[in-house]
């Protein structure tokens, strides 16, 4: 049987469709369904984001917080090294690093030894600005810096990354924490929230 | 519960006229024409969508047999042009046939598909991508999450947004329509409106990418669609199934629920089941266990809801012939 | 019965729908198998070759000199690299500053994409070369820029060597090279072996030879054997010394900044056709003293002047055969059909190192490749007695004409007839020694002791005629001392003998004695008479042999001094007296460290004929590794002394390169499954063979190597991987699903180098 239901009932210019109070009440649950799922769903997205495990150095007495899923490095000559093994294409990471302070060493010193240092093996390696400030009661050197991320693989054509970086330096008694941090340009400022985090759970 | 009324305030809960003479049924009132219509099958419904179904497996096989044959240069990447034909082909195909299949069986079929179709397509695009790419960020945050978190992202936050857009397309435009005059239409309206949201989805996934390989993003193309066509199917049957008869009010969060998880499930599952051993010779991705998996549950939900509907509307027609 | 027809019409049509049906799907099947077969048919021929690893390690030399601020080729050719961390094994010609080559940078190009032509990468220093060989091993140093590189962290593509002793005519050699001045891509040629070429100073086996020839700037590269490794180093050198713009000397730089190349520009040297590999066997020593860092060291002589006159070839001869001392056994100026063996003997004089040399055989006027040397760098120091020849290969009839080569330029020809069946009296079998008192002698070779009062020379003859004048003529140091003409009186065949004597014993120098026949020269030979006589009557120039691992401002023994070393020890110190002496005298001293020969120099001598604590070394920039050491010394290849020394237990510990053998090295391209592209930035972690995934505390120790892919996606491994393990990769790219894969095997068979790809997908 076939039927014509177009042609035989005009569309009417205002319809009643007779809700029931269950069609409306139905109506506003999807939507505070909806809604509740998109909360709960943002919610874990921004715990998530800013979820941390917890790094531990005995030796240095010093421990921190730092994003899920980042690799741990302790084999270098820094305390710790942690990269974003996702970053693309210069990984993210914070790298801590102990250098002795005497009575006479001032933390230009301590700066000026890892311009050296970075001179030689970083290329391009400029300094931007360097800072006194304070923090939360605590006197901090803040260095700005830039360098060009380049692989030394001659089979590998990896164009040069621009890298910026921070470091901290915090003296405290007979030595200085310098807490760098280092990231693509182009994400700089995006990652920066992640490792002002880092930094306020550092203890030391 | 069926019986008859007289109150004169009543109207067709179809096309919204006066009744003079009042049929109900379970809570919803028709008049006469609207009374004998609503538990008919939408006849062109079912062979369009089997005949797009054959579409898109005959799709898989020729984009697997046209990337094998594909010369070399072609063989990572095509035109984005191809890419957009693979996702427009299906919806033309429903589409096209529909309305031919509904000619051949004098079926008349209102415009009200087409305009889910653009409806679902318009807001895809204005409403969804931005919402979901621009301000939740969720591409980025998918990429980086855990394994577990993505599976709740892909329901939580793509399912339901994905689902609560189709939803919203049907019960607050359709939902008022003369047109949309049977359960089944529910299910047809639904699947319009996905099919609409799933190709403008493809067609800017694939303008995104800037081309894609033909077996693999083809498939993944493929795989998408079937994701929003399950979900429309879904919300189809139970808006379809509301829309007729006075549900309780968890029922269509049921429905939107249950679309929103089979579409964040299948999202996620597409991806997840799509990468396979790493080895020395394989690596690390197969298109084929994603749209397995989709195409299996999107003839298994087709199957399973048109049996549904089709039971029920058999039931109610012997109810109320027995009523009559 | 209509609607029976009906009925029957529907079900054929309904039949026919299913039958057409099952076809369409029958031939989609079909298209789909074949396309699947035809596919998996692509991917094995696109299965790396043998060749492919060869390729890879197969780097484009150039060295370069500074002129008005500009760098300017002065030559080019290939190289092979044969260790991870950068050692290039190539011709000497092309690495030190010899012939036209300047040597003051050696700037290594490296096949970054296999269809591209190589890219200047890095700067290489010479650490090994054997200028007499023609071989040398480079380290790469640094970067263009000047940047010093560590070896250990350099990871390069190389290839491993394999044994040129299975190889003979017909077996299939593969040059792998660049066949222009860096222009293409890396090539690989296949080329029969159709011989050998015996040569002073290589042996039987000196040059393995193939035919055609292929470009001369592939010399330097490797030649390869079926299995793709290693066997010997392509060897030709440019015809000419490149003063002169030519075919063998390209001008491709504007030199004199006249804004135009022209003749009046520095030439590039191009290096002729080449069909002379010299068997890697030649090199291991070199490559032994690289890979261990190891130094030759002597005390130095008296400083010799380069010469200063034209280089002269003369008195050339042909000889049917050589003694087991590199004697002519057979002088002749004519053979019969069907020989294969023949040798050229010439003197030389005033030669340089590097002076381009050849040897050009004709017949008829039309060169004939296959019996022709060259051109090759000269390694044969400055004056002494050279032979080239065949063995085992027929020579047609026909009259053939020699003509040598220096620098482009024809200095000398010989010219003798095959097929030639006259016979004439000849004297053959020239063979040296100290009497017995019973016919025989005591003593045989070509050295024998100084002062010796009596050498015999016992030669066959044949086809003599009695009446015949024949004449003994001796030469020292190239001074004739005596000459007699006699009648021969000796039958026509037998063996007789010809005596030096000198009652007051023999000076030390170099004997030559020249037979000849009627105005013919029917025999001669070189022998030396050096040092003095042992127990046994042989030549004794060395004695008493001492170790020490440190040495006085007096060149003589400190430091710890005996058979055993303490561990640390960086230089190994063999002093020794020595005795009638010549100076020219061609000496060797070697290395063996457990048996195996590590470092290897032979030179002429010039300290003169008496002195003490001599001494030659064994040095590492870091400390000797631990084992057993001897050292040893010859004389024209006779050995003096060996004397064996240890550094701590004696036993050496496996090392790095041993173990690197049994590894695979992994590279390949990471890609968006979607897209096809490469996904740049992406991170390559494998774990250490005995963790899993759950294992894993995203501890950068537990990483055993690991990568990050570049542009394009491509990437290589820090590490190769230990065969036959099971490994957990990990595979991290922002925007991506991260790859865990706990099972990726490399199986115990699997071939190194190999190329994987890895397909990434969005969330």
């Amino acid at each position: 049987m076939s039927q014509d239901i177009w042609g035989v009932d005009p569309e009417p210019t205002e319809i009643d469709t007779g809700l029931t109070q269950n069609d409306r009440f139905s109506a506003i649950l999807a939507v505070v369904l909806t809604v509740a799922a998109l909360g709960l769903g943002l919610l874990i997205k921004q715990r998530s984001s800013t979820d941390t495990w917890p790094y531990e150095s005995r030796g240095a007495g010093i421990s921190a917080n730092y994003p899920v899923g980042w690799l741990v490095d302790e084999r270098g000559n820094y305390v710790v090294r942690m990269r974003d093994p996702k970053a693309r294409p210069f990984k993210t990471q914070y790298i801590i690093t102990i250098v002795p302070m005497g009575g006479q060493t001032s933390t230009r010193n301590v700066l000026d030894g890892l311009t050296l240092q970075r001179s030689t093996d970083l290329p391009a390696y400029r300094v931007l600005s360097v800072q006194e400030t304070n923090s939360g009661g605590v006197n901090l050197t803040v260095m700005n810096f830039a360098f060009v991320d380049a692989d030394p693989n001659p089979f590998i054509q990896r164009l040069p990354v621009a890298v910026l970086g921070i470091d901290i330096l915090i003296r405290d008694e007979d030595r200085a924490i310098i807490i760098t941090y280092m990231s693509d340009k182009q994400v700089f400022e995006e990652n920066r929230p992640s490792f002002d985090r880092f930094l306020s759970s550092l203890r030391y | 519960m069926t019986c008859m009324s007289t109150n004169p305030n009543t109207r067709c809960t179809v096309c919204g006229q006066i009744l003079a003479r009042t049929l109900e049924y379970k809570k919803r009132y028709y008049c006469d024409f609207h009374y004998g219509l609503f538990y008919q099958n939408t006849r062109p419904l079912w062979r369009a969508s089997i005949l797009t179904f054959g579409v898109l497996i005959a799709m898989m096989l020729g984009l697997a047999i046209g990337s094998q044959l594909a010369p070399e240069h072609l063989g990572d990447a095509v035109p984005p042009g191809t890419g957009i034909l693979v996702a427009i082909l299906p919806a033309l195909v429903w589409l096209i046939a529909l309305y031919r299949v509904g000619a051949r069986t004098q079926f008349h079929l209102s415009p009200l598909p087409v305009t889910m179709f653009v409806l679902g397509a318009l807001l895809s695009a204005a409403v969804t991508r931005p919402f979901l790419y621009n301000i939740v960020n969720l591409d980025i945050w998918l990429g980086r999450t855990t394994v577990s978190n993505r599976f709740m992202g892909d329901i939580l936050l793509n399912g339901f947004t994905h689902a609560f857009t189709l939803y919203a397309i049907i019960r607050y435009i359709a939902w008022d329509s003369p047109a949309f005059a049977r359960r089944t239409d529910g299910v047809m309206l639904a699947f319009a409106a996905s099919l609409g949201y799933a190709t403008l989805l493809n067609i800017l996934y694939v303008v995104e990418l800037g081309g894609m390989t033909l077996l693999n993003g083809g498939l993944r193309l493929i795989t998408q669609l079937c994701t929003f066509l399950t979900t429309g199917l879904i919300l189809g049957y139970f808006v379809g199934y509301n829309r007729f008869e006075d549900m309780p009010i968890y029922h269509l969060s049921l429905g939107l629920a249950m679309a929103a998880t089979v579409n964040g499930f299948l999202l996620y599952a597409g991806s997840a089941l799509n990468s396979i051993r790493l080895s020395l010779t394989q690596s690390g991705f197969s298109p084929w266990p994603g749209i397995a998996l989709n195409i299996g549950v999107l003839i298994l939900t087709f199957s399973t809801i048109r049996g549904l509907m089709q039971r029920q509307n058999a039931l109610t027609q012997a109810k109320l012939e027995q009523i009559a | 019965m209509h609607t029976v027809d009906a009925t029957e019409d529907i079900k054929q049509h309904t039949s026919m729908r299913k039958t057409r049906l099952r076809v369409l799907v029958g031939l989609l099947l079909i298209s789909l198998s074949l396309a699947q077969a035809s596919k998996a048919q692509d991917a094995q021929e696109d299965e790396p070759t043998a060749t492919t690893a060869a390729r890879q390690a197969t780097v484009f030399l150039m060295q370069t000199y500074e002129q008005s601020g500009s760098q300017v080729i002065s030559c080019v050719g290939t190289g092979t690299l044969i260790s991870s961390t950068g050692l290039i094994l190539t011709n000497a010609h092309l690495a030190e500053a010899i012939g036209p080559c300047r040597g003051e940078r050696i700037v290594v190009e490296l096949p970054v994409r296999l269809d591209e032509p190589p890219v200047p990468t890095y700067i290489a220093r010479v650490v090994q070369s054997d200028i007499q060989l023609d071989l040398a091993v480079l380290q790469i140093a640094g970067g263009l820029d000047g940047s010093l590189v560590e070896p250990e962290t350099l990871s390069l593509p190389y290839v491993t060597l394999g044994d040129p002793s299975q190889l003979g005519p017909g077996k299939m050699l593969t040059y792998v090279g660049y066949p222009d001045i860096g222009a293409t891509s890396v090539t690989a040629i296949e080329r029969l072996i159709s011989g050998a070429t015996v040569e002073k100073g290589g042996g039987r086996t000196a040059w393995l030879r193939t035919n055609p020839a292929v470009e001369g700037s592939m010399s330097g590269g490797g030649a390869f054997d079926s299995n793709g490794r290693l066997v010997g180093v392509a060897t030709s050198a440019p015809a000419t010394d490149g003063q002169l713009p030519g075919p063998s000397c390209l001008s491709i730089q504007d030199n004199n900044n006249d804004g135009l190349i022209t003749d009046r520009d520095a030439c590039v040297p191009i290096g002729g056709a080449i069909t002379t590999v010299r068997p890697i066997t030649f090199a291991l020593p070199l490559i032994e003293a690289a890979s261990n860092n190891f130094q030759l060291d002597r005390a130095s002589g008296f400083q010799e002047t380069a010469p200063t006159v034209p280089p002269v070839l003369y008195r050339l001869f042909f000889s049917q055969g050589i003694s087991d001392v590199g004697l002519p056994t057979r002088m002749v100026t004519s053979l019969p059909s069907g020989i294969t063996e023949l040798f050229l003997f010439f003197d030389y004089d005033n030669m340089r190192p590097g002076t381009p040399y050849e040897i050009r055989v004709t017949s008829n006027g039309i060169e004939v490749p296959e019996f022709s040397l060259g051109p090759l760098a000269w390694g044969g120091g400055r004056s002494g007695s050279w032979y080239v020849g065949t063995e085992n290969r027929l020579w047609p009839d026909g009259p053939y004409e020699f003509t040598l080569l220096l620098n482009g330029q024809a200095v000398a020809t010989a010219g003798i007839s095959v097929g030639d069946a006259s016979t004439a009296p000849t004297f053959s079998n020239l063979a040296f020694g100290i009497p017995d008192g019973l016919g025989g002698f005591r003593t045989s070779g070509m050295l024998f002791p100084a002062e010796t009062k009596q050498i015999d020379a016992q030669f066959s003859f044949s086809d003599m005629i009695d009446d015949t004048d024949w004449t003994e003529i001796w030469y020292l140091d190239g001074q004739e001392v005596f000459r007699t003409t006699r009648l021969w009186d000796k039958g026509p065949n037998g063996q007789t003998t010809v005596s030096a004597v000198n009652y007051e014993g023999l000076p030390l120098g170099t004997y030559r004695l020249e037979l000849l026949i009627g105005q013919q020269m029917a025999a001669t030979a070189d022998i030396i008479l050096a040092g003095t006589s042992s127990q046994q009557s042989e030549s004794a120039v060395f004695s008493n042999p001492r170790i020490a691992n440190d040495i006085t401002r007096e060149n003589e023994p400190a430091g710890v001094t005996g058979s055993v070393m303490p561990l640390g020890t960086n230089t190994l110190y063999a002093f020794m007296d020595w005795d009638l002496m010549p100076n020219g005298t061609q000496w060797t001293y070697r290395w063996f460290l457990d048996g195996r020969l590590v470092a290897s120099s032979t030179q002429a001598w010039n300290n003169g004929g008496v002195g003490e604590n001599f001494w030659v070394s064994l040095s590492s920039d870091q400390a000797l590794p631990e084992g057993s050491y001897a050292v040893e010394v010859l004389v024209e290849n006779r050995p003096m002394f060996s004397k064996d020394v240890s550094i701590g237990s004696g036993t050496r510990p496996v090392s790095g390169e041993q173990q690197g053998s049994e590894t695979v090295e992994i590279s390949g391209t990471v890609i968006d499954a979607l897209t096809g592209k490469g996904i740049p930035g992406a991170l390559i972690a494998v774990l250490d063979v005995k963790l899993e995934s759950p294992d894993f505390t995203y501890d950068e120790a537990e990483i055993y190597s690991q990568a990050i892919s570049d542009q394009e996606g491509h990437f290589a491994l820090s590490r190769a991987l230990p065969r036959g393990n099971y490994y957990t990769v990990f595979v991290f790219a922002d925007g991506y699903i991260t790859i865990v894969e706990d099972n990726f095997t490399i199986r115990s068979t699997q071939t190194s180098p190999v190329e994987i790809r890895i397909e990434m997908v969005r969330p």
